[in-house]
């Protein structure tokens, strides 16, 4: 049984401030950065949600509503300030691009550590690493330290080695974007075959085709709280109808 | 806590493997001779440094070469699970950013890439010491692989601490590497303390808690004779408290790490 459950839920970012003693020694010197005057942002606000076995939620919104870091605290990188969350079931994620791979080593050792890092053993991710490489359709480049990679590339080894290993709750930002049109195409079929094998999806993203066509709830983020929840097709034409 | 600790180490046991065999392979890559720049390396400064110290103290190399080998590397180990320990969670802020891998695997990351390394200069000091003392091998010299451990977890401590400490305020890194280096000329590594003693100046190392880790590696590895029972105590009090703080820092940091970074 999975399930995400989110009660009265709060996340606070602490912004770290930038003390140096120039600032206290020459006042004034301080003038073009008033960001740390107080220091905090209140990313999730008092939310209350339920996710159950067979959702597959989009979360759309403006840029900094809120939905990348919801993301992360589901996955448990950010835990949250206060309020409760219960988060049941094995968790593939993938967020921003290009972060935790090791630039200096190849594809494969990079498909082996993502693997384990995302809860697989030796033995299971080697099991997986032909189909991994098959989807990706690297190739010859996976021979190549990914430094040399584009962003595109980044993309389908982040997403084939995310999607491969069945999880139960599959949490994906809108990152795949940035693959070419056949990737983008493929992602989607790929997707829809994930929304059978896991249980839940949660995704991000800023193409409201896809939170119609790929699932079956959606919720609309603003400033850290959720301003609609319902089925996609409603949410996306009132968010939509909100920005003209 | 500590149960915390050791089984986020165990459960990520793999990562933590992979992740050093990979540091260890990138140390050495394009090079031609590759891993035997892990030999060659401190073989080479300590015959440089000898030959210089044995022409101006006028001791005589076969003695001060290998007693300099024997403390010298493990102090360079030391050194480098400091230093590296700084960066450990800076550096691996993708990984702590992008999954939940325990955080606490990155600082021993550190320490076992240069333990690694000092097992191969231990290498490079046996075949130089066969050379110049072969009468000085014997069962005594077993007694390293307890002082092994004992430092390995010191090591491991001081990475810890210097993990947390420089996540919070960088200023740290700096400050730091300015009291390693002064503790190398305070800590009897290039000189014996018996010089310090001479001059009346025993109490300088007698209360340097990284003489005594040196110690109970240095004085085995010689084949001479075993420092003596307390200063084993020391070391290893020393170590299992200063092992204690180090994981409570951790596990503290450990929660929302990703939001300090």
């Amino acid at each position: 049984m999975s399930i995400i459950k989110l009660e009265d839920v709060n996340l606070i970012f602490k912004v770290w401030r930038e003390k140096r003693i120039k600032n206290i020694l020459i006042p004034g010197s301080k003038k073009f950065n008033d960001f740390d005057k107080d220091g905090t942002i209140h990313a999730i606000r008092d939310m209350n949600l339920t996710i159950n076995e067979g959702e597959r939620l989009a979360i759309i919104g403006h840029n900094g509503a809120g939905k990348s870091t919801f993301l992360k605290m589901v996955s448990g990188i950010y835990p949250p300030t206060s309020g409760s969350l219960t988060v049941e079931g094995r968790i593939s994620s993938m967020f921003e691009l290009a972060t935790g791979f090791e630039m200096e080593s190849n594809g494969w050792d990079n498909i082996y550590l993502r693997g384990l890092m995302l809860g697989e053993t030796p033995d299971s991710i080697k099991a997986k690493m032909s189909e991994i490489a098959e989807f990706s359709e690297l190739g010859e480049f996976l021979n190549m330290p990914v430094k040399y990679y584009s962003s595109g590339m980044f993309v389908r080894l982040a997403f084939s080695i995310s999607t491969a290993i069945h999880p139960d709750i599959l949490l994906l930002d809108e990152v795949v974007a940035a693959g070419d049109a056949a990737f983008l195409s493929k992602a989607n079929q790929r997707m829809k075959e994930m929304v059978e094998i896991s249980k839940i999806m949660v995704l991000v993203t800023h193409a409201m085709d896809s939170a119609v066509e790929m699932c079956n709830r959606c919720i609309w983020m603003e400033r850290g709280s959720i301003v609609m929840d319902g089925d996609p097709k409603d949410v996306t034409k009132a968010y939509i109808k909100s920005m003209v | 806590m500590l149960k915390d600790y050791f089984k986020g180490i165990w459960q990520d046991r793999y990562i933590l493997l992979s992740l050093v065999n990979k540091d260890l392979q990138l140390k050495y890559r394009r090079s031609a001779l590759g891993v035997a720049w892990a030999i060659l390396t401190p073989l080479g400064l300590v015959l440089i440094i000898g030959s210089v110290y044995s022409i101006i103290f006028g001791a005589d190399p076969k003695v001060f070469i290998p007693a300099l080998f024997a403390g010298l590397n493990p102090w360079l180990f030391i050194n480098i699970a400091a230093d590296g320990g700084t960066m450990s969670f800076i550096g691996a802020e993708g990984y702590l950013k992008q999954t939940t891998v325990n955080a606490q695997i990155f600082p021993v990351r550190v320490v076992m890439g240069g333990f690694i390394n000092l097992l191969y200069s231990i290498l490079a000091f046996f075949a130089v010491y066969l050379f110049l003392q072969p009468q000085l091998f014997g069962p005594k010299m077993l007694m390293m692989f307890p002082g092994l451990i004992i430092m390995f977890v010191f090591a491991v401590s001081l990475a810890n601490i210097s993990a947390v400490l420089n996540l919070n305020a960088r200023d740290y890194q700096p400050l730091q590497s300015l009291i390693l280096q002064g503790l190398f000329y305070v800590t009897p590594i290039i000189y014996e303390p018996s010089m310090l003693a001479a001059k009346g100046f025993a109490i300088v190392y007698q209360i340097n808690p990284i003489y005594y880790i040196l110690e109970v590696v240095r004085t085995p590895m010689l084949g001479r004779e075993l420092p003596t029972w307390d200063v084993y105590v020391i070391a290893i009090a020393i170590t299992v408290v200063l092992f204690f703080i180090s994981v409570k820092l951790v596990m503290k940091t450990k929660k929302g790490i990703a939001f300090k970074l």
